[in-house]
C-alpha cells in the first residue's frame, strides 16, 4: 500500500467515526432540549406561581432569573430587539412572549445545562476528526479537497459544523445544535453511500486556481445558507408557538422554550443569510470568469448555471422580502427555506440526473 | 432594494423625523409599522385612478415600481429559468434539441412553440427580465436623486424626546466638587468635532439657546452601494447584450497538421450574434502542430489508472503580415489573439484511412475524426466515400484505441492510449445522398437506402483491421479499406464576445455595492447639552443623546457605547484626579428610561 | 430570389443596423429580430461540419472593385501558381471539397461552363479539406476538367479573405482580367446567374 492509499484509507475511517461522533453529538443536543426544556416550563410554572403570590410585574427573561444571573439592567434594554425589523410585536405582547421564549440576545447566561455541555464537547471532538479526514484527504490527492461531489460533500460539512461552533463563541446558539448536527450526519452519510469516490487526481478541465476560489467560497455559502436553513424551520414552529400562546392554547413543543423568539431568529438569520447571499454572488461570478477562461464563454445556461442563478435570485428576493410589506415572518422564512432545497437540489439533482459541462461528480 | 436598505423605521421614531427620507417604495413597505401614515397610503393604494390614458399609465408605473411587484418578479424568474435546465436548449446544444424533437415529435413541437428550448431568449422569460430592470430602474433612480438631495442637505433636526430613540445614553458632566459644569455650546461643539473625527457630518443647532444640540449621521455610502450594485446589474444586462449583438462563437476540429483560417467557410459551426456581420472576422490562422494527452499511469491505485491528467495543444498562430508565433493552448488556458480566444473543448483520434474503389482507385485517404464516448475513448466513427465507383461507400463503427479481446470475443478498448488501436466496422454501398446536395450529419451514416457488406450479424462478419491487418477487402469486390495510422485531433471553440470586458467591469462595480450596502451602517446621532442637575442633586451640564440605525444594524448599541467612552475621555479628564468613583458617576449618570 | 446588394451600400447599412441594434437592445435580446441563415444554421443542430451559403450573389461594378488579388498557392500536381499569373483575362474561383453535398451539386454546372469559357476565363478550384487522393477522386467522379490548389493550410483562403471573404462552403469568387473580385457567389451557384457574371466579365475584358 502506498501512502496515497493508506492516507486514503485513514481518511474515510476518520469520516465514519466523525459520523458516529456527530451522531452521538445529536442524540445528547437531543437530550439536551428535552431535558432543558421541561427545567424551563417547571422554571415557569414557578415564576407564575410567584407573581400570583407577589402580583408583581413580570420579569422580562424568565430564563435569567431563573438562573439567577446578573444584569437586569441589559436585559431588560431592548437590545437587538430596538433594531429588529419585520413582523414585530407590540411591547405588551413581546412581553407576554418573552416568557416563554428563550432571550433574543442569545447571550450566554451561566446556567447549568450539563447535556449541552457534553454534546458540545462531542461535537468539538467529531469535529477534530473530521478535520483530519478531510485533511487526509487532501493531502492523499495531493489538492484541494473540492474535485467530487463526496469531497464537496464532507467539505461542506465541515464548513457547516464549524461555522457553526465559531458562532457558540459568540451567541448561545446551542438550541441550533440539534438541528446542526443532524444535517451534518446527513451529509456525511449522503456522502459517504450516495456518491462514494476513491482518491483520485483532477480532469483537466478542474486543474486551475479558479477551484480554489469558487468552490471554496460555494462550499461556505451552502454551510452559512445550511445553518440558516435550521434557524428559519425553528422560526417558523416558534412563529406557530406563538400564536398559539397569545391565542391562549397550549403552547406545546416544550424544547422551544430554550429557543429565541421568532422574531429574533428572524434577525439572526437574516444576518448569515446577507453573508451567504454575498459569499453566493461571488461564487456565481468567480465561476462565470472560470468558465469563461475554460469554456469560453462566461455565461452559457448549463444545467448548473441556471440553477446557481435560481438560487442567487431567491435569495435575492428573500434579501428584498425584508423590506417589503406583507413578506417578513413566515414568508421570508419560507423564502429561506426554499431557497436551501434549490441548494439541495443544485448539489443533487443537477449534479447526477441533469447532462450539462458541470459533470465532475466522479460517479 | 438591497438587503436592509429602506429602513422601516419604529413607529415611535417616525415621529421623530425620519418620515423625511421614506422613498415611495419604502413608505409603501413603511406601512407594517402601523404607523399613522399606514392608512393614508394603503388609501390612495386601493383608490383607482380616474384620470384616463396618463393616469392608468402613472396608476401602472406606480405598481411596477413597487417593491412587492419586484419580489414577485424576482420570484417568476427564479421559476421561469427552471425549465431552461429540463429541456436542451439550443444555446447549449442545438444537436440535442433536434434530437428531442425527433424522438418526441408531438410534444417536442409544442415544447418548441412556446419556446422551451430557448427559454433564455425567450418572449416571455425576456418580458420578466425587462420588466423587472423597467422596476429596478423606476426605483433605484428616483432614490439616487432622493439620496443625492439628503446628501446635500443637512442632517435631519434633532427630535424633542432623544429618550424615544433605539439607543440612548445621558451623561450628567461638571458640577462636582465645585468644579463648573461646561457651557452646554460648547459642549454641543466639542461633541460635534469628536463626531466629524469619527466620520460622521454634522449640523450644530439651536445654537444660544438653552439646549443647542448637534445632528451627525454617517453610512452615506451604503445607500451609493446599493444603487451602484443595482445600477451594476444593468450593467451586466447591457454587457451581455452586447456580447449577444456584436460578438459571435464557432466550433472547429482541427487534426494534427492541420490549420485554421478565421474565415467563416473555415468553421464547422458559426454563431454569429444577432447583428454581426462574418464580413468582421479578424483574419488570422492556427495550426495544430502537435496535441498531447497526459494519463495518469500510476499503477497503485487501479481506479484512477488511465484518468486524464492534462491535454496540451501546441499551435502555431499567423497574422497576416506577421511572423508565426508559437503558442500553447491548454483546458484553462485559451489563446488570444486581438481579442478572439481560442479555447481548447475536447479532443480524440482521427484514424487516418484509405479506401480504394471497385475500380482499382484510390476513393478517399485521410484522417477521420471520431468522437470519444467514454473514458477508455472508444470511438465512434462514420466515413463516407461519396467518390468510390461503381458504388459509393459508407462505414460505421469503432476506434478502439487499446484494443483487447474480451473472454466472450468481443473486442474493446481498455485504455485511453494508442497501444493497440483498432478498428471495428460495418460497411455499406449504395446512394450516400450527399449527390443531392441536401446536408446531412458528417457523424451520422443514414443506411436506410443502403445495402450492407460487412457487419456485426452479416455473413462476412465486421471489418478488424489494425497494424497487424491493416488492409481489409470488401466482399463483392467492392474494394478495400487500409487502416494507415492514427492522428489526435483537438476541437475548439473560437469565440468573440465585444461584452466580456464590460460584463467583468459591472461584476465588479456590483460586488462592491454590494458588500457597501450590506456591510456600512448608516446612523444617525443626535447630541443635546443643557443645564441640569446630576443624581446628587448638583448643578451640572446634561448630555443627552441618540442613536437610530437606517436598516439592520446589530452594532447599533456598540457604536453608543463607544460613543460613551469618546465623550468620557472628552470630558472625563475636567474630572479632579483621584476621584475615580466622580468618574464612574459620569459615566452613564442615569440610564434612559426602559423604552417600549 | 437573388438579390443584388451593392457592396458600397452595405456596410453603411449595416452601421446603421448596429446602431439601431443598440437602441433596441432588449428587444434584439427578446429574439424578436427575425433569425437570420447563419443563426438558423447555428440553431438547427444538424451537425453538417460546414457553412452552408443561401446562393447569395454580390456583384461589383467595375468602378467598385478593389484592388488586384494577392496570393500565392500549390496545385495537387505541385506547381505553385500566384495571383498574378491569373490577370489579363478573368478568373474563376471555386471553394469545396469532397464531403460537401452542395459541392457535389454544382460540379456538373461548373464543369460545362469551365468548357463553355475555355480559353475565355480560367477555372480553379481551391480545396479546403482534402487530402490529393480523396480530391482527385471527386475530380474523376465529376470530370473536372481545371485543377484545384491543395489548400488545407488555409493560405490562399486567407489572402483572399482579405479582399472579399468566402463565407460558405461552396464560394464562388470571380475575377475579371485585372484580378480584382467581381462577383461572390456564397451557396450553390445558379448556373444560369453564374453565366451571366462570367459573359459580363469576359464582356468587360475584351
Amino acid at each position: 500500500m502506498t501512502i496515497t492509499e493508506t492516507l486514503g484509507t485513514w481518511s474515510a475511517l476518520f469520516m465514519l467515526l466523525a459520523a458516529m461522533t456527530y451522531l452521538v453529538a445529536f442524540v445528547a443536543f437531543a437530550w439536551d432540549m428535552a431535558s432543558h426544556s421541561r427545567t424551563l416550563r417547571r422554571a415557569e410554572h414557578h415564576s407564575r406561581r410567584d407573581e400570583q403570590l407577589v402580583g408583581a410585574a413580570t420579569a422580562p427573561a424568565q430564563v435569567n432569573s431563573t438562573a439567577g444571573t446578573t444584569k437586569k439592567a441589559d436585559d431588560s434594554r431592548p437590545g437587538l430587539g430596538a433594531n429588529e425589523r419585520g413582523r414585530g410585536h407590540k411591547p405588551p405582547t413581546r412581553a407576554v412572549l418573552a416568557e416563554h421564549v428563550a432571550d433574543s440576545s442569545m447571550r450566554y447566561t451561566g446556567e447549568r445545562r450539563p447535556a449541552a455541555r457534553a454534546a458540545l464537547t462531542i461535537m468539538v471532538l467529531a469535529f477534530l476528526l473530521h478535520t483530519a479526514a478531510v485533511a487526509s484527504r487532501a493531502i492523499a490527492a495531493g489538492r484541494v479537497p473540492w474535485g467530487n461531489m463526496y469531497e464537496f460533500a464532507t467539505t461542506g460539512a465541515l464548513v457547516v459544523a464549524g461555522v457553526y461552533l465559531a458562532a457558540l463563541l459568540r451567541r448561545d446558539l446551542r438550541f441550533v445544535g440539534t438541528l446542526v448536527s443532524g444535517l451534518v450526519v446527513i451529509m456525511l452519510c449522503a456522502a459517504t453511500i450516495g456518491f462514494p469516490t476513491p482518491v483520485g487526481p483532477l480532469v483537466p478541465a478542474l486543474q486551475s486556481w479558479w477551484l480554489v476560489i469558487h468552490v471554496s467560497i460555494a462550499v461556505a455559502a451552502s454551510g452559512i445558507f445550511t445553518i440558516t436553513f435550521a434557524m428559519a424551520v425553528l422560526q417558523l414552529l416558534q412563529a406557530r408557538r406563538e400564536r398559539a400562546i397569545l391565542a391562549g392554547e397550549a403552547p406545546g413543543m416544550g424544547f422551544l422554550a430554550m429557543v429565541p423568539s421568532s422574531q429574533a431568529l428572524e434577525n439572526l438569520s437574516f444576518r448569515l443569510n446577507a453573508v451567504g447571499f454575498v459569499f453566493w454572488t461571488f461564487t456565481l461570478a468567480a465561476g462565470a470568469i472560470w468558465a469563461e477562461q475554460s469554456w469560453g464563454r462566461y455565461w452559457g445556461w448549463d444545467p448548473k448555471e441556471v440553477w446557481t442563478f435560481v438560487i442567487w435570485v431567491v435569495y435575492a428576493a428573500y434579501m428584498h422580502a425584508r423590506a417589503t410589506r406583507g413578506w417578513t415572518g413566515t414568508r421570508s422564512a419560507w423564502l429561506s427555506i426554499a431557497g436551501y432545497l434549490c441548494v439541495i437540489f443544485n448539489f443533487t439533482v443537477v449534479n447526477t440526473v441533469f447532462e450539462g459541462l458541470h459533470s465532475y461528480s466522479g460517479l | 432594494m438591497t438587503a436592509g436598505n429602506p429602513s422601516r423605521p419604529s413607529p415611535g421614531v417616525r415621529k421623530a423625523g425620519m418620515s423625511t427620507t421614506a422613498s415611495s417604495r419604502e413608505s409603501s413597505t413603511a406601512r407594517g409599522a402601523g404607523s399613522s401614515s399606514a392608512a393614508g397610503l394603503g388609501k390612495s393604494d386601493v383608490e383607482l385612478p380616474a384620470l384616463g390614458p396618463l393616469g392608468m399609465a402613472r396608476w401602472a408605473w406606480t405598481q411596477l415600481t413597487k417593491m412587492n411587484t419586484a419580489l414577485f418578479l424576482l420570484l417568476l424568474l427564479a421559476v421561469a429559468a427552471v425549465p431552461g435546465s429540463i429541456f436542451p436548449q439550443r444555446i447549449q446544444d442545438p444537436a440535442a434539441v433536434q434530437d428531442y424533437i425527433d424522438n418526441n415529435p408531438a410534444l417536442g413541437e409544442w415544447l418548441d412553440r412556446v419556446q422551451l428550448f430557448d427559454v433564455f431568449s425567450s418572449a416571455w422569460f425576456s418580458a420578466i427580465y425587462i420588466l423587472l430592470f423597467v422596476s429596478l430602474v423606476g426605483c433605484v433612480l428616483p432614490r439616487a436623486a432622493k439620496h443625492w438631495r439628503a446628501w446635500r442637505a443637512e442632517p435631519p433636526r434633532t427630535p424633542r424626546r432623544l429618550e424615544r430613540l433605539p439607543e440612548h445614553r445621558s451623561l450628567a458632566l461638571g458640577g462636582r466638587d465645585g468644579a463648573g459644569a461646561p457651557a452646554p455650546g460648547d459642549v454641543v461643539a466639542d461633541a460635534a468635532r469628536l463626531l466629524r473625527r469619527r466620520g460622521y457630518r454634522v449640523a450644530v443647532r439651536d445654537t444660544g439657546s438653552a439646549a443647542p444640540s448637534v445632528a451627525a449621521e454617517r453610512g452615506m455610502w451604503k445607500e451609493v452601494g446599493n444603487i451602484v450594485f443595482h445600477l451594476a446589474l444593468l450593467g451586466v444586462l447591457v454587457s451581455v447584450a452586447v456580447g449577444s449583438l456584436f460578438g459571435y462563437k464557432g466550433q472547429k476540429i482541427l487534426v494534427e497538421g492541420e490549420s485554421f483560417a478565421n474565415t467563416l467557410i473555415n468553421y464547422d459551426s458559426f454563431t454569429p450574434g444577432t447583428n454581426y456581420n462574418p464580413d468582421w472576422l479578424d483574419p488570422f490562422s492556427v495550426r495544430l502542430d502537435r496535441f498531447e494527452a497526459v494519463f495518469n499511469r500510476d499503477t497503485t491505485d487501479p481506479r484512477s489508472y488511465g484518468a486524464p491528467l492534462d491535454f496540451t495543444a501546441e499551435i502555431t498562430v499567423q497574422e497576416p503580415g506577421a511572423e508565426p508565433q508559437p503558442e500553447t493552448l491548454k483546458v484553462n488556458a485559451p489563446v488570444n489573439v486581438n481579442g478572439v480566444k481560442s479555447f481548447l473543448i475536447g479532443n480524440g483520434y482521427a484514424p487516418v484511412i484509405r479506401v480504394t474503389d471497385g475500380n482499382g482507385d484510390v476513393a478517399f485517404e485521410g484522417p477521420v475524426v471520431t468522437i470519444p464516448s467514454d473514458g477508455v475513448y472508444t470511438s465512434s466513427l462514420v466515413l463516407k466515400v461519396p467518390d468510390a465507383r461503381p458504388d459509393q461507400l459508407g462505414f460505421t463503427g469503432l476506434l478502439l484505441p487499446t484494443a483487447v479481446t474480451g473472454p466472450d470475443g468481443m473486442p474493446r478498448s481498455v485504455d485511453p492510449g494508442l497501444a493497440n488501436p483498432q478498428l471495428i466496422l460495418s460497411s455499406y454501398y449504395g446512394d450516400l445522398g450527399l449527390d443531392s446536395g441536401v446536408p446531412q450529419n458528417v457523424y451520422v451514416l443514414d443506411v436506410e437506402e443502403l445495402t450492407e457488406l460487412n457487419g456485426m450479424l452479416s455473413q462476412s462478419g465486421p471489418i478488424a483491421i489494425d497494424a497487424a491487418n491493416p488492409v481489409h477487402e470488401l466482399p463483392e469486390g467492392k474494394g478495400t479499406i487500409e487502416f494507415l495510422d492514427v492522428k489526435r485531433y483537438v476541437g475548439l471553440d473560437i469565440v468573440y464576445d465585444p461584452g466580456r470586458f464590460g460584463a467583468f467591469i459591472s461584476f465588479v462595480l456590483a460586488f462592491t455595492g454590494l458588500l457597501m450596502s450590506m456591510f456600512i451602517s448608516r446612523r444617525r446621532v443626535w447630541v443635546r447639552a443643557a443645564k441640569g442637575v446630576d443624581e446628587h442633586g448638583r448643578a451640572c451640564t446634561v448630555l443627552e443623546y441618540g442613536l437610530l440605525a437606517r436598516g439592520e444594524d446589530p452594532r447599533l448599541a456598540t457604536e453608543a457605547e463607544r460613543l460613551s467612552k469618546l465623550f468620557t475621555e472628552q470630558w472625563g479628564t475636567a474630572d479632579p484626579p483621584g476621584d475615580p468613583a466622580a468618574h464612574r458617576s459620569t459615566n452613564r449618570a442615569w440610564s434612559g428610561p426602559n423604552h417600549d | 430570389m437573388i438579390s443584388h446588394p451593392s457592396p458600397a451600400s452595405r456596410p453603411s447599412r449595416r452601421r446603421v443596423l448596429s446602431l439601431a441594434g443598440l437602441g433596441v437592445l432588449g428587444l434584439a435580446l427578446a429574439g424578436c429580430t427575425e433569425e437570420d441563415s447563419l443563426a438558423q444554421q447555428a440553431n438547427s443542430g444538424d451537425q453538417k461540419g460546414y457553412i452552408a451559403g443561401d446562393g447569395t450573389v454580390s456583384e461589383y461594378p467595375a468602378d467598385q472593385r478593389g484592388e488586384p488579388v494577392q496570393f500565392t498557392g500549390t496545385l495537387f500536381d505541385g506547381t505553385t501558381l500566384s495571383a498574378e499569373a491569373l490577370r489579363g483575362s478573368p478568373a474563376l474561383l471555386n471553394f469545396w471539397y469532397a464531403g460537401c453535398a452542395p459541392c457535389r451539386v454544382e460540379a456538373p454546372d461548373l464543369r460545362e461552363l469551365a468548357e463553355r469559357f475555355d480559353g475565355q476565363a480560367a477555372f480553379y478550384g481551391v480545396n479546403l479539406r482534402d487530402e490529393r487522393a480523396t480530391a482527385e477522386a471527386f475530380e474523376r467522379t465529376f470530370e473536372i476538367p481545371y485543377p484545384s490548389f491543395e489548400d488545407k493550410d488555409g493560405g490562399v483562403l486567407m489572402a483572399l479573405s482579405a479582399y472579399v471573404p468566402p463565407q460558405a462552403v461552396p464560394t464562388t469568387l470571380v475575377l475579371d482580367a485585372q484580378g480584382r473580385v467581381a462577383a461572390r457567389i456564397l451557396g450553390i451557384a445558379d448556373r444560369s446567374v453564374l453565366e451571366t457574371l462570367l459573359e459580363d466579365t469576359v464582356a468587360e475584358a475584351a
